[in-house]
């Protein structure tokens, strides 16, 4: 996964080039996001394999339905976790139907009835690692200085050498920001 | 409690409070009196609470961007073969003179997918290709159809058909974007008390239109849920609950 910080425009255009039809936006999405769908698969599943034949399935699913992507909706990255989910919950499903006949096959393997989604707060959790990723600087730092390493917002001012009424603000508008993107997971447009 | 003032919201201090920092007694008591920065910090709180350990990346492997890529390239080419095989005329009225497949029965077992395959008569095959054949036929009326969806994301792989030709009831399925990944493709047709379901055939992946005798008394008694699954060379006749593409047949 890419860690340099992108502006979110970026992220929108490789949105919209990917929604054209553009396989090197594909390909950028799986630069970045690939990492992402990987984890969500594997600690949803708990078998390498598996998580590997989701990861693939969720970016051929993403170039098959590029079209029903919105960059008016929401980024990238939670589209791809709203495929994500779907995936894990065919195999949750699938490895379910195995032990059971093909009664319940036919009974059980109805679109409508998924699994339930995967540790949403795995998924959120790392739509937001990504989103703070792309925040911008200082704003990304503040962030991470005052909640990962969890410094006073003073030792955060210092460290950036940057005012303490800018540091407070920019952590407020960058979590303000990332409070956006926690929506984007929970509203499933996949 | 009075009223805030909305200019005196403590908007900085919000995230202290969030994150279980002191805050001056001023703020707590203007946030405990006001809605919308109890909501705030309600928010904030959130945000800070997942992004306080950020989870460690599991990257997929190597190579795997390739087969990605590879799966791409396939359904391309079977697009453009598709494209090739739409000169040919369109599905709704088909003079032609398909051979049926040979009935596979309600349940494939793999002994007769072995002894099929040794004599050459593993169903499907002709189909739209047989349109070019100059000999007058009988007339295939199409009764209903469905596309063939992919369970979670609706993706349209292919599209099957109820069929009369003569007094026979066939089965036409096309699905240029299926893959057996080293398995076979199954059809079935699942009842719609969604209790009972029958294996109507085989399909070879990508090979045009394939048709499979099914037969009134099969649709007369609801069996009109065209589901293809990808099964395994494993010994069980029965789904193997990989269900890749289905559709509702509209009578």
């Amino acid at each position: 996964m890419s860690t340099e910080a992108e502006a979110d425009t970026d992220v929108d255009d490789v949105a919209v080039r990917l929604r054209a039809g553009s396989r090197d936006a594909l390909e950028e999405a799986w630069t970045r996001w690939s990492g992402l769908v990987h984890t969500l698969a594997v600690r949803a599943l708990g078998d390498h394999h598996d998580a590997e034949d989701v990861t693939q399935q969720v970016f051929v699913a993403a170039w098959r339905g590029r079209h029903t992507l919105d960059p008016t909706r929401g980024s990238v990255a939670g589209w791809l976790v709203g495929i994500t989910r779907h995936k894990i919950a065919d195999v949750h499903a699938q490895r379910a139907r195995h032990v059971r006949d093909a009664e319940a096959v036919a009974r059980e393997a109805l679109p409508t009835s998924h699994a339930p989604p995967p540790d949403e707060r795995l998924a959120q959790r790392l739509l937001l690692a990504d989103a703070l990723a792309r925040l911008g600087e200082p704003r990304a730092t503040a962030i991470r200085l005052a909640l990962v390493d969890e410094l006073t917002h003073e030792e955060v001012a210092r460290r950036l050498d940057l005012p303490l009424g800018t540091v407070k603000s920019h952590i407020r508008r960058g979590l303000l920001t990332l409070r956006q993107h926690l929506e984007e997971v929970t509203d499933d447009h996949a | 409690m009075t009223t805030p003032d909305p200019r005196t919201h403590p908007e900085d201090e919000l995230v202290l409070l969030a994150t279980g920092h002191p805050v001056p007694p001023e703020v707590a008591a203007h946030v405990d009196g006001c809605s919308p920065c109890t909501e705030e910090v309600a928010a904030l709180r959130e945000v800070a609470g997942l992004l306080h350990e950020p989870p460690d990346l599991v990257e997929p492997p190597a190579g795997l961007w390739d087969k990605v890529v590879a799966e791409l390239d396939r359904d391309d080419r079977e697009a453009r073969d598709e494209r090739d095989r739409d000169a040919a005329p369109a599905l709704t009225v088909v003079d032609t003179a398909p051979s049926p497949s040979p009935s596979p029965g309600r349940r494939v077992r793999v002994g007769w997918l072995v002894a099929a395959a040794a004599a050459g008569v593993l169903v499907g095959g002709l189909g739209v290709r047989a349109l070019d054949g100059p000999e007058p036929s009988p007339a295939t009326v199409v009764l209903g159809e469905t596309s063939l969806q992919t369970l979670d994301t609706r993706q349209a792989l292919g599209a099957a058909s109820a069929v009369r030709v003569d007094d026979h009831l066939d089965l036409d399925v096309e699905t240029p974007a299926l893959d057996a990944r080293g398995g076979y493709l199954e059809v079935w047709l699942i009842n719609r008390d969604l209790k009972r379901m029958v294996s109507v055939g085989v399909l070879r992946p990508g090979d045009g239109v394939q048709r499979f005798a099914i037969g009134q008394d099969l649709i007369d008694e609801g069996y009109v849920i065209v589901d293809i699954s990808r099964e395994g060379y494993d010994d069980k006749p029965q789904h193997s609950g990989d269900s890749v593409a289905r559709g509702t047949l509209a009578l």
